[in-house]
C-alpha cells in the first residue's frame, strides 16, 4: 500500500461534501438525496471499522494522511467537509 | 463450568496468533524497551521510551515490588518489566509467565539467573514459594472468551484473583493494567479486533474486575488513562508508517495493513472512550499497616 500519494488539487467544501454524500449513500445503498449532511456518521451505522475505511479512502483521494479520529472530531458530513477542505488548501497536516 | 476447574480465557494458539508475528516486527515500531502496552506520559515533550519506563516503575511501586525477594509477572511480553525489576528495582528473583514461544525464547536468551521464565498459563501456575508482589500488564484482556455472561466472566476473574491471593504473602501487592470496555450496552464492538487481531478474547468491564477481586483484596488505586494509550497508539502508528518498507519485508503487506487498521481503531476507541485503559493496584488482605496517605 502506498502512503505517499501525489498531492491532489485542493478540494472545496462542496467537493468534499459531494464525495462524502456519495460514499455514505453507497454504503447504505440509498439515493444520495436521502443522505442528510448534518446527521452524525455513527447514526448512519459508520462504526470505527467503517470510519477507518472511509478515512483511508479519503486519504487516497485527498493525497495526504489524516488523523484516525478525524471523523469523530468532525462527526457530520458538513463538519468533516469544512475541515478537510481547509486541510486541503493549507497542506494537509493531519 | 464451575470456577476454578476450567480455564476460560484465550487459548495458547490464540495468543500466539497475535504475539508470534515476530520479534523483529514489533521491534520496528515499539520503543527500544519493546514494551507493548499503554505508556504513562508526562508532558508534551516526553519520549515513548521514557513514558514506558515511567509506566513500568509505576506498577513496580504500586505492587510494592521495589527491593522485593520474589515477584511474579503474568504476561511478560519481551521482558521490559522483568529487566526493570532486576536491573533497577533490586528484585532478587522474578518468575515470568507467557503463552508466546517467541517471547519466551527472547527473554530466555538473556540467560539471567535471577529470572525464571516459563511458557505457562497462570491457570496452570504452581509457585514453589509465596510472592511478595504480582504484576500483570496487558494480559487480563485475554482472561475471558467472548460469549460469556457477566456472571461467567466475573467467575473467571475471581478464579484469577483467588489464585493470586493465595500466591501472595499477607499484605502483598498486585498491580494490573488492562484495556476495558468503556460504555455498557450493545454493539460495543465492530468485531474486527476480536476476529483479526486478538482472537478468543473479550475485554473486561472495570466493575467486573473490582467485583471479582473484593474477596481477597482491597483496591489501593485505580486510574483510567485512555488518553495515554491513545497517545501510545498514535506513536506506534507513526513508527510503523515510517518503517513500512521494512515491516512489509518482514511480515508481508497484509499483516502490516492489519496492524495499521488495528492501531487506528485503537486510537479511535481510546479517543471516544469506547475502550479505556485502567491501572488498578490491590493489596492482599492480612498485612500490617494501612493503605493511603493517612
Amino acid at each position: 500500500m502506498e502512503i505517499e500519494q501525489d498531492r491532489q488539487a485542493a478540494k472545496s467544501v462542496a467537493d468534499v461534501q459531494l464525495w462524502l454524500v456519495t460514499y455514505v449513500a453507497e454504503i447504505l445503498k440509498l439515493p444520495a438525496a436521502d443522505i442528510d449532511a448534518t446527521v452524525p456518521f455513527e447514526r448512519y451505522g459508520i462504526d470505527s471499522s467503517a470510519a477507518v475505511g472511509m478515512t483511508g479512502d479519503l486519504e487516497q483521494w485527498l493525497g495526504f494522511d489524516l488523523d484516525p479520529t478525524v471523523a469523530y472530531d468532525h462527526p457530520t458530513i458538513n463538519e468533516l467537509a469544512a475541515h478537510l477542505a481547509e486541510l486541503s488548501t493549507t497542506g494537509g497536516v493531519a | 463450568m464451575p470456577s476454578g476447574e476450567t480455564y476460560g480465557g484465550a487459548s495458547t494458539q490464540a495468543i500466539q496468533h497475535h504475539y508470534d508475528v515476530g520479534n523483529d516486527f514489533y521491534a520496528l515500531w515499539l520503543d527500544p524497551t519493546v514494551t507493548y502496552s499503554g505508556a504513562l506520559w508526562d508532558g508534551p515533550d516526553d519520549t515513548l521510551q521514557a513514558a514506558q519506563e515511567r509506566k513500568l516503575d509505576y506498577h513496580i511501586d504500586q505492587a510494592r515490588a521495589r527491593g522485593a525477594g520474589r515477584v511474579l509477572e503474568i504476561g511478560f511480553g519481551w521482558g521490559s518489566m522483568i529487566r526493570r525489576l532486576v536491573d533497577h528495582a533490586g528484585v532478587e528473583r522474578v518468575v515470568g509467565l507467557t503463552l508466546s514461544e517467541r517471547q519466551l525464547a527472547h527473554v530466555s536468551a538473556l540467560g539471567d539467573p535471577r529470572v525464571d521464565v516459563r511458557l505457562e498459563n497462570w491457570f496452570d501456575h504452581r509457585p514453589d514459594a509465596p510472592y511478595d508482589a504480582v504484576i500483570s500488564v496487558a494480559a487480563f484482556e485475554a482472561f475471558a472468551r467472548p460469549g460469556l455472561t457477566r456472571a461467567q466472566k466475573v467467575a473467571r476473574y475471581r478464579d484469577f484473583f483467588s489464585r493470586t491471593r493465595d500466591w501472595l504473602v499477607p499484605g502483598g501487592g498486585l498491580a494490573i493494567q488492562t484495556i476495558t470496555w468503556g460504555h455498557t450496552g450493545e454493539a460495543r464492538s465492530s468485531g474486527f479486533i476480536e476476529s483479526q487481531v486478538f482472537p478468543e478474547s473479550d475485554l473486561p468491564f472495570v466493575s467486573e474486575i473490582i467485583e471479582a477481586a473484593e474477596e481477597g483484596f482491597e483496591v489501593v488505586a485505580q486510574h483510567n488513562d485512555r488518553a495515554g494509550y491513545e497517545r501510545t497508539c498514535r506513536r506506534w502508528l507513526a513508527n510503523l508508517r515510517a518503517q513500512r518498507t521494512e515491516a512489509v519485508e518482514l511480515v508481508g503487506p497484509e499483516t502490516v495493513q492489519r496492524y495499521e487498521t488495528y492501531l487506528k481503531m485503537a486510537v479511535i476507541g481510546f479517543h471516544t472512550g469506547k475502550i479505556q485503559l485502567h491501572r488498578i493496584s490491590f493489596r492482599r488482605e492480612g498485612g500490617r499497616g494501612s493503605v493511603g496517605a493517612g
